[in-house]
This record gives C-alpha cells, sequence and structure tokens, in this order.
C-alpha cells in the first residue's frame, strides 16, 4: 500500500482565556479538509497533555471532523512536555507517522484558499486542493530537496519560515524530527545544506494563513514565563550546534549513496 | 544596450502604461530589487503618445536599470484605449526575445518573501528572486505546461463597490505568462482586449488529462487603484469596459480561443507521436 502524502504533526494545548483556543484548533482543522481533494490519503496526527481536560473533550468532535474524509487520524494524550520539550512532542508523533511528508503543524494555522481559474471556457472560479498542490511539488523537487517550506501568509508579509515539512528521506537520515524546541530554527538550521551548489529546501505553493493575533498573544505568553527563554537557552547551545551539523552530514551521505 | 539572443533572456515583462507615473515606478523598482540580476530579462513598455507621463517616467526608468542585467524597450505610439488592450500586448511581444512572455500591470509588484539565513543562526536575511524562481518553473516544466500563472495576493484593498468582483485574497488568475513556444503557436498574445479571460479559456486545454496551465511560485502582490479615472477596480462600470467584454464574447473571439486550443493540441500531439 502506498503510504499517505503527508502526515500533520500537531501538539496543542488550549490556553484557556489567552489565545489557543478549541475554536482555534477546530478552525485550522477544518481549513485542512475544506480545502483538499479528498482522494489523496493523508493523516493528522493530535498529541494533547493528559492535564488539558478542555482538549481532550474535543476529541469526538475531531474525529467527527474527519469522518467523512480520507484522512487517517491518530490523538495521543500524554504527559505534558511543556515549551521547552516542543521537540518531544513533534518526534513522538513523527515516529508514528507513515507520510511521505511531516508536516509541523500548529492550532494557529490555516491552510488558505487559492481562487483557481476555469476549467472550461468561461466557467466558474473554483478553490485549489492544498494536497494536489503539494503532490505536485513533491513530484517537482528535484534530488536535492529534503524540505519544503509552504507559503506562510503572516500579517502583511510572506515567509517560508516557520512549518517545515521534512521528506521521509530526510526524516530516516536524520533519525528524529528536531532535537531543538525550536523545531523550525532547528530544521532551518540544518536547512542550510547545500548539495551540489543546490540548497536542500524549497518553497512549497502549498499556502498557509499564520493567525496573527493568535501567534502574538502565544509567543507574549511564553515571553513572559519561564518556558521560552528556557526553550532559547536550549536551542543555543554548542551541543545543538553540533547536532544540526551531524543532521547535515546524515543528511549529505544518504544524498551521496544515492538512495 | 546590446543585442540578446532569444535563448539568453529568461522573461519579458510586457507593461502597457497610461497615466500611471508612480505605480509604474513601485512595479519597476520591485522588479529590480527582487532579481538576481544574474538572469537576463527585459521589460517592454508602451505609452500613449498623447501621455506627457514618459517625459517624467524615461529618466526614472533608466536609473532604475542603470547597471543590471535587464534591456528596457520603450514604444511610444497611438492609443489603443481599454478596448484596445490587446493591441498593446500583441505589439510588445512581437519586440520581444524572452524564453517567457509575462503580462504585466503597474500596479503589480513582485512580492518579496523571506526565505530564511544564509548559515546556521545568522548571517544575511534572504528574499527570494523572482527570476530564478521563474527559472526554476522553466526547468521543471512539463512537455504539457504551455503557460505559467503567479500567484497573486489582494492586500487591504478598499471596498470596490457593487458589480466589482475583486476580493481580498489569494488567486492564480491575472497575469497570464506565456512560454514563446506557446505564443508562436498561437501567433500572437491574445486577440480579446480581456487578456487575461482570454488566456486563461485557452489554458482550459488539457494534454493527456492534464491541463495546459500550472501556478508558479512566483508571487505578486496585486493593488488595482479605485479610481474613477485610472483605476482598473471600476472599469467594469465604464462604456470601454462594456465594449471590451462584448469584444470578448464574441464569436469570431471565441471561435479563435478554440483555434489556439487546436494548434496547440496539434503540436503537442505531433511532438510527442
Amino acid at each position: 500500500m502506498d503510504r499517505p502524502l503527508v502526515s500533520f504533526l500537531l501538539p496543542s494545548r488550549t490556553q484557556p482565556g489567552k489565545a489557543h483556543t478549541p475554536a482555534t484548533l477546530l478552525n485550522s482543522l477544518e481549513s485542512i479538509t475544506a480545502n483538499s481533494t479528498n482522494t489523496n490519503v493523508y493523516e493528522v496526527l493530535i498529541r494533547f497533555d493528559e492535564d488539558d481536560i478542555q482538549s481532550i473533550d474535543l476529541i469526538p468532535r475531531i474525529h467527527e471532523i474527519f469522518a467523512p474524509t480520507v484522512a487517517e487520524v491518530k490523538i495521543i494524550v500524554g504527559p505534558r512536555r511543556g515549551y521547552e520539550g516542543l521537540h518531544h512532542y513533534y518526534n513522538e508523533l513523527a515516529a508514528i507517522a507513515t507520510g511521505e511528508l511531516l508536516f509541523l503543524w500548529n492550532d494557529d494555522l490555516e491552510i488558505c484558499p487559492v481562487r483557481s481559474p476555469w476549467t472550461t471556457p468561461n466557467g466558474g472560479h473554483h478553490l485549489e486542493a492544498w494536497d494536489a498542490t503539494l503532490k505536485e511539488d513533491l513530484g517537482d523537487r528535484g534530488p536535492y530537496i529534503f524540505m519544503l517550506f509552504p507559503t506562510e501568509v503572516y500579517s502583511d508579509h510572506i515567509s517560508m519560515l516557520s512549518f517545515p515539512i521534512l521528506t521521509r528521506r530526510a526524516y530516516e537520515a536524520m533519525g528524529h524530527f528536531s532535537h531543538s524546541p525550536l523545531n523550525d530554527a532547528y530544521l532551518l538550521n540544518v536547512g542550510c545544506l547545500d548539495l551540489d551548489g543546490e540548497n536542500i529546501r524549497k518553497r512549497s505553493r502549498l499556502i498557509v494563513r499564520h493567525n496573527v493575533e493568535v501567534d502574538e498573544v502565544g509567543v507574549k505568553w511564553r515571553e513572559e514565563d519561564h518556558h521560552f527563554p528556557l526553550a532559547l537557552q536550549i536551542h543555543r547551545t554548542a551541543e545543538m550546534t553540533a547536532l544540526e551539523l551531524k543532521d547535515q552530514e546524515a543528511i549529505r551521505a544518504i544524498y551521496e549513496s544515492g538512495e | 544596450m546590446g543585442f540578446l539572443a532569444v535563448t539568453e533572456v529568461l522573461a519579458s515583462f510586457l507593461l502597457p502604461v497610461r497615466e500611471a507615473a508612480e505605480t509604474t515606478w513601485t512595479s519597476l523598482r520591485s522588479i529590480r530589487d527582487l532579481s538576481s540580476d544574474t538572469i537576463p530579462y527585459e521589460i517592454l513598455i508602451r505609452f500613449d503618445e498623447d501621455d506627457d507621463t514618459y517625459q517624467e517616467l524615461l529618466p526614472k526608468i533608466a536609473e532604475i536599470f542603470d547597471g543590471s542585467v535587464a534591456e528596457v524597450t520603450v514604444v511610444i505610439g497611438p492609443r489603443y484605449g481599454y478596448e484596445g488592450l490587446h493591441e498593446y500586448y500583441n505589439e510588445l511581444a512581437t519586440l520581444s526575445v524572452g524564453k517567457l512572455l509575462v503580462l504585466w500591470n503597474d500596479d503589480v509588484q513582485i512580492l518579496p518573501v523571506r526565505s530564511g539565513w544564509t548559515r546556521p543562526m545568522g548571517g544575511d536575511w534572504m528574499r527570494e528572486s523572482w527570476d530564478l524562481i521563474l527559472k526554476e518553473d522553466l526547468e521543471n516544466m512539463e512537455s504539457h505546461i504551455f503557460m505559467l500563472f503567479p500567484t497573486e495576493v489582494y492586500w487591504d484593498l478598499p471596498d470596490a463597490g457593487p458589480g466589482v468582483s475583486y476580493a481580498k485574497g489569494i488567486t492564480a488568475l491575472a497575469f497570464p505568462i506565456l512560454t514563446r513556444s506557446a505564443y508562436e503557436i498561437m501567433g500572437h498574445y491574445s486577440p480579446s482586449p480581456l487578456n487575461d479571460a482570454y488566456i486563461l479559456d485557452v489554458s482550459t486545454l488539457a494534454l493527456d488529462e492534464k491541463l495546459i496551465r500550472k501556478r508558479s511560485r512566483l508571487m505578486l502582490l496585486h493593488q488595482p487603484a479605485f479610481d474613477e479615472d485610472t483605476g482598473v477596480g471600476l472599469r467594469v462600470n465604464t462604456e470601454a469596459y462594456q465594449t471590451a467584454y462584448n469584444l470578448h464574447y464574441s464569436e469570431e473571439v471565441q471561435n479563435q480561443v478554440e483555434e489556439d486550443k487546436d494548434k496547440l493540441q496539434k503540436f503537442w500531439e505531433e511532438k510527442h507521436g
């Protein structure tokens, strides 16, 4: 059986009265179902903390959202690892993922619809399906591409920084998703590798909208408490840099072996 | 200004301009600033002879592209009006030598995309270069693809009013990029003043069950002016737009759509047995 196209890896924790609410999470998940062809199998792997009752209560609703789709949904409830342990959530989810692509997802992220032209002369517009776009981008990548980054619409700018999509080849070469709680920065650092003069990352045409309002409140909240400084401290160590270099070498070795 | 062979020039921007000095400057500046300046491209600009703004713009255009790899060609000629918009594009296309023919407007800018850093947690912030993206699109282009559509972002638009279909969002509709082979096979850029709609109609052709168009990773910012006199936003309410609309939906133009599709299909079938 073919692998699912992509595994969405989504650790989520609600912050009552702050920003990351159940509604934020459900909007995010609904954007995935709303803009899919529903023909390419994909996985949604979600991780809740066992003390986060508000999120756990959403489980039936989440299954309901994906019931009519081709998606496989797995929800894990486990111990809280905190922001400084964010990479543990992603590694845990990646270990059970079977997709060809492993997509770092956040609950304040939504697939952004792209209006496409008509398919018969003078016909109507339709919305592009993210899975068709991602599948095409996966097929179009050169042999040196090990990670894709979606086109991220954030406030008034566009970037390709925060939501890495690892290829299975990269994940298996590295043996993990990330060693750092700043998962995006870690993978961007690994992604600085060039092979045969070509960078190993590429921007995908898949467009995601990062909810600024939620993100800014979340960032502010994290900065105010001790979790974010701790994560930053973990990330900015010589040991972490060594691990990034080791991952780059693992990717280089796979590339040079031609596997 | 040197002569550039067809094979050397990546893209030809086709830009008819009228009374839009400021937006044209901003638009051209974005092309210059967000290019890697390593791959030759050309900009073909068409002014109406009764529009004095070219006198103001020409020195500025020269300044923008001074020292760059771009070739700029300026044509000044008779006014065709909105209902003759295709005449401008066809005129510029005949002068072009690029591998890709980009329909351009003065109210469009290349949108910068922040793409990370050059070395782990350091170095310079990088921004994507449109020419490298288009080059890659061209290199990865499958044989059934004859046209690209950039990813177009509408940002913070004012209320356009009734009857205007512009809406904030992301689309792939309005700025077709024809490959040179498509242009040569069709023998023109467009016979309809609604150039984008015409090429979209042609792009409904499927070869081997695959559409001949593809969305490019190139990102554009479209900020149409909602100005009664010059902006496209309210043009739908004008007589010129009605004339253009009627011409587009005339039997002659709609037949031409089918003829162009047939030509592209025949070319592809001959090439692929």
